[in-house]
């Protein structure tokens, strides 16, 4: 199986981006999470709860929340339009409050990779008010209007020839009530026990994700994690496990939210659809979610290298430390 | 209803897009990290790489491929583009098996991956360790596949002893690479300036000229000991305008400049009055007749002369045979060339020759500063070029070969060359077309044949200096739709070849016209050349690939007269032309 670990630096000028020290630390934590991945067991399919710490759980969010209030879904008939009338009314759990606003240029230390001024048609950049205390409040909207939302909240934007559509810019999820981190844990190894079952699992890092909103295709989603740790309920110290993709449908996996912890984070990447590739942030406190599923991630079967990897310099012998790492590993199937 | 529309991930940042390199200082230069990269994973791969049981490699070959370039773009003076960049590629070739029996010549495809641009050892041998692996194990796979394929089949004609590979002696060439940078200043003021001149033709509507200058250095090492380490250059200017009849009927020309670097283009003021007939040319069909469809004798004179020449010869000389393994089912016909089968036949009007030599460095009869972009010492799988004489008084006579052999011809002639993307096939280097020399003739006697053609009557003559060959980027193409929608003769026949600047000879007169298309001109149309010309044209150009990424060929050819080709008007719905007159530009309002 082909593993990955990926860092990127975001930052709007060179001065804000990260210094040496936090990336050479970053750095060196790709490498301590992919040794521990080659060694860790592959996840079995599993339903169960699971805590999505910050990063993992604003992805969580664009995916399954983000692209589903994007004003030209509600109108369009081939499209899911799983939120299209249910304004007003409850969607995910009361403490919850969910906003898009590309106003905000900075949340702590990281610059929002979603902060702009004006939006792609010239309308001035507003924070949008999507959900509060768990009630969908309106959409992310272009000057393309939908009903009961006549006029543009600012969030038409395109990537350079293409056309606009409405789309996400800082996602931020709020919670109304926060606990600490380690309450958090606590939470998730008690509603595991509840549930009988061995293990919940962390979700600590993702690469990305997708989601389908058009009707005749499943209404689900797809988040594709790179970390992930079964938390025992027996006390036993967590366990990285590899190729586990989470898998689910929008409004099962909202209303299922349990509790958000009094951290955040935020995951700033570029986001595809229709008008093409936007930057976009979403940020959020980690959430303990009452049920998820994961399922086996396609593992690929190529034999890792047959030769070791060879010397730095002409004329001296393979680096000892990986010649050592090779065998350790097994790596000879 | 059943279209899934699927996001992409968020995370897919960092692949959107990958970032233009541009040439850097301070990026490390030391060819010797490369040459003992090169030479130390090579030793290994040969030692060491195998899989179990499995045969370990017979050869392996690297080819690295610097990539220096710089394009820069202008539309009516002004700078639409200036960009540089730098790359390096690797082209992994494993063979398992043995040179009768191996992996390859089975199913296409060619192992390139990016490598680190810079000189590092450790980051290059690297790279080559873990291609070379890949390559290694797809080639056993292949071998596999293929040996089933082998082993289901009725043997065939084929000699069972006609191997895969042929057996060459290995290359050692080195050509000290020159220093510098490539860099787009140096064609901007050119480039701007030549787009300007359609600042005085207010009816041209588009009008685009695109500079690029290359130098790749290429770097081969095979187990065979085969050392090159050379590079080719190529400069070209494409001068591209457009306009409309006032039927709405799309009218383009163009005007290619080619060199080695930019300092061998023609003079400035030359280039610009080459620009501006082909301007003046291009208004002037704006009110020009349309042709009618009937029977033609055509004059293909300049660069046409030369396009013809790609169209009808170039692109079918390949040895190459077919893959002795293709599916039982599938005909051998369609796998390879058109000429391939036809050795010691005739392919041509008798008093045609014509010859491919890449080591070729002047034009014979042309000043020596005349540029060959198809000129190279060796050619992409190690083999030192040859001149191979191909058609003799109308009699095929020679192909062009690569290291895969065919039942007549066990041995290549030097002719693989790859396209930056893809492995090496049979493929022209320069090709020269000549006409007998008692039979080569004045443009009056050629015009003076066409009038002899026409003599009997039913046949329209005409003179074609310009085709469309597919190698210029001309437009939109939407004029096309309707030339594809009616023009392929229900489907029978080559594609209609569509000649940009054509005129039409009635009683010695020549007038422009507009709007045809050349229909069943193909290979076999060389033996209705009835005459040829004594003024050959050189044509440099960069076939297959994107742009400048294919293999760079000359085609010189003289004028020739075709005694049959079927003209047909183009019909279909044209677009209106502009509502309004152009904006105009200051310096030239009226």
């Amino acid at each position: 199986m082909e593993l990955e670990r990926f860092e990127t630096f975001d930052a709007a000028s060179f001065d804000s981006l990260a210094g040496p020290a936090e990336m050479n630390r970053a750095i060196d934590s790709m490498i301590t999470d992919l040794e521990a991945l080659r060694r860790a067991p592959l996840a079995d399919p599993y339903i169960g709860p699971a805590i999505l710490e910050g990063r993992a759980a604003g992805v969580f969010f664009h995916e399954i929340f983000g692209h589903r209030v994007e004003g030209h879904r509600q109108k369009n008939e081939e499209e899911g339009q799983t939120f299209a009338k249910k304004v007003g009314e409850p969607i995910m759990p009361g403490f919850i409050s969910v906003y898009d606003d590309p106003t905000i240029a900075r949340i702590g230390d990281v610059d929002l990779n979603g902060f702009y001024r004006f939006d792609d048609e010239g309308v001035v950049a507003q924070r949008a008010p999507l959900v509060e205390g768990g009630v969908l409040k309106g959409f992310l909207l272009s000057r393309s209007p939908t009903r009961g939302f006549r006029q543009s909240n600012g969030h038409g934007r395109r990537q350079e020839g293409r056309v606009v559509v409405s789309r996400q810019g800082n996602l931020v999820v709020e919670p109304k009530v926060a606990v600490p981190v380690a309450e958090l844990r606590r939470r998730l190894r008690e509603e595991a026990q509840r549930q009988g079952k061995p293990y919940g699992l962390l979700f600590r890092d993702i690469s990305g994700g997708f989601t389908n909103t058009a009707r005749g295709g499943p209404q689900a989603f797809k988040v594709l994690p790179i970390i992930v740790y079964r938390v025992w309920v027996d006390g036993r110290p967590d366990e990285l496990v590899r190729g586990a993709d989470l898998v689910g449908t929008p409004l099962s996996a909202l209303s299922r939210i349990m509790v958000a912890s009094d951290d955040y984070q935020t995951f700033n990447g570029y986001c595809g659809a229709e008008s093409g590739f936007v930057p976009v942030s979403a940020t959020s406190p980690s959430l303990l979610v009452q049920q998820i599923e994961i399922e086996r991630r396609d593992k690929g079967s190529d034999k890792p290298p047959i030769l070791a990897q060879p010397p730095r310099a002409p004329g001296s012998p393979p680096a000892p430390r990986e010649r050592a790492a090779t065998r350790r590993d097994g790596a000879t199937p | 209803v059943n279209r899934a529309r699927v996001f992409a991930a968020l995370a897919v940042v960092g692949l959107a897009l990958a970032p233009v390199s541009s040439p850097r200082a301070g990026v490390r230069a030391d060819d010797s990290a490369v040459r003992a990269a090169l030479r130390d994973e090579l030793a290994r791969s040969t030692a060491e790489l195998r899989l179990g049981d499995e045969p370990r490699p017979y050869y392996v070959a690297y080819t690295i491929l610097d990539t220096r370039q710089a394009t820069v773009s202008a539309t009516f003076g002004a700078v639409t583009a200036a960009h540089a960049y730098q790359g390096r590629l690797l082209r992994t070739d494993v063979r398992v098996g043995s040179p009768a029996f191996d992996n390859t010549n089975f199913e296409p495809g060619a192992k390139i991956d990016a490598l680190p641009e810079e000189d590092d050892y450790a980051a290059l041998r690297r790279e080559l360790w873990l291609r070379t692996d890949e390559a290694y194990k797809q080639a056993l796979e292949l071998l596999a596949r293929k040996r089933a394929a082998a082993a289901g089949q009725a043997g065939g004609e084929d000699d069972p002893a006609l191997g895969d590979f042929s057996k060459e002696p290995p290359a050692k060439v080195e050509v000290p690479f020159p220093a510098g940078e490539v860099e787009p200043e140096a064609l901007r003021a050119t480039v701007a300036k030549l787009s300007a001149i359609f600042r005085e033709y207010p009816t041209i509507t588009s009008a685009r000229v695109t500079g690029t200058w290359v130098i790749v250095r290429r770097r081969m090492a095979s187990s065979e000991d085969t050392w090159v380490d050379d590079f080719q250059r190529a400069v070209r200017l494409d001068v591209v305008a457009e306009t409309q009849a006032d039927d709405g009927m799309k009218l383009r020309d163009f005007v290619p400049f080619s060199a080695l670097e930019p300092s061998g283009l023609p003079p400035l003021p030359e280039m610009e009055k080459a620009v501006r007939a082909m301007a003046t040319e291009l208004v002037a069909m704006r009110t020009a007749p349309i042709a009618e469809t009937g029977a033609g004798a055509v004059l293909f004179e300049g660069l046409a002369a030369a396009q013809l020449t790609k169209l009808l010869l170039a692109d079918h000389l390949a040895g190459t045979p077919p893959p002795k393994t293709a599916s039982a089912a599938s005909d051998d016909g369609g796998q390879q060339s058109t000429l391939a089968t036809k050795l010691k036949q005739k392919v041509a009007a008798p008093l045609l020759s014509a010859a491919d030599d890449p080591t070729l460095a002047v034009v014979p009869g042309k000043a020596p500063g005349v540029p060959l972009f198809g000129a190279y010492k060796v050619d992409d799988e190690g083999v030192p070029a040859q001149r191979v004489v191909l058609v003799e008084h109308g009699v095929l006579e020679g192909l062009l070969m690569t290291r895969t052999p065919r039942k007549e011809i066990a041995r290549s002639n030097g002719h693989a060359r790859a396209p930056r993307f893809a492995g090496p096939h049979a493929h022209v280097g320069t090709l020269v077309l000549s006409a007998q020399k008692d039979a080569a003739q004045t443009r009056k006697g050629l015009l003076s044949e066409l009038a002899r053609i026409a003599k009997g009557g039913g046949v329209t003559t005409y003179v074609v200096r310009l085709l469309d060959d597919g190698l210029v980027p001309l437009g939109d193409g939407d004029d096309l739709t309707s030339l594809f929608t009616f023009g392929m003769g229900g489907g029978h026949g080559p594609p209609p070849i569509r000649p940009l600047v054509v005129y039409r000879i009635e009683g010695g007169k020549e007038t422009l016209v507009r709007g045809l298309a050349l229909e069943n001109l193909e290979t076999r149309s060389l033996k209705d050349v009835t005459a040829a010309g004594k003024d050959a044209v050189v044509y440099n150009y960069i076939d297959e690939g994107n742009g400048f990424a294919g293999v760079p060929t000359t085609i010189i050819a003289p004028p020739l007269v075709v005694s049959d080709v079927d003209i047909r008007r183009l019909t279909g719905k044209n677009r209106r032309p502009p509502l309004y007159p152009p904006p105009g530009f200051a310096a030239a309002a009226r």
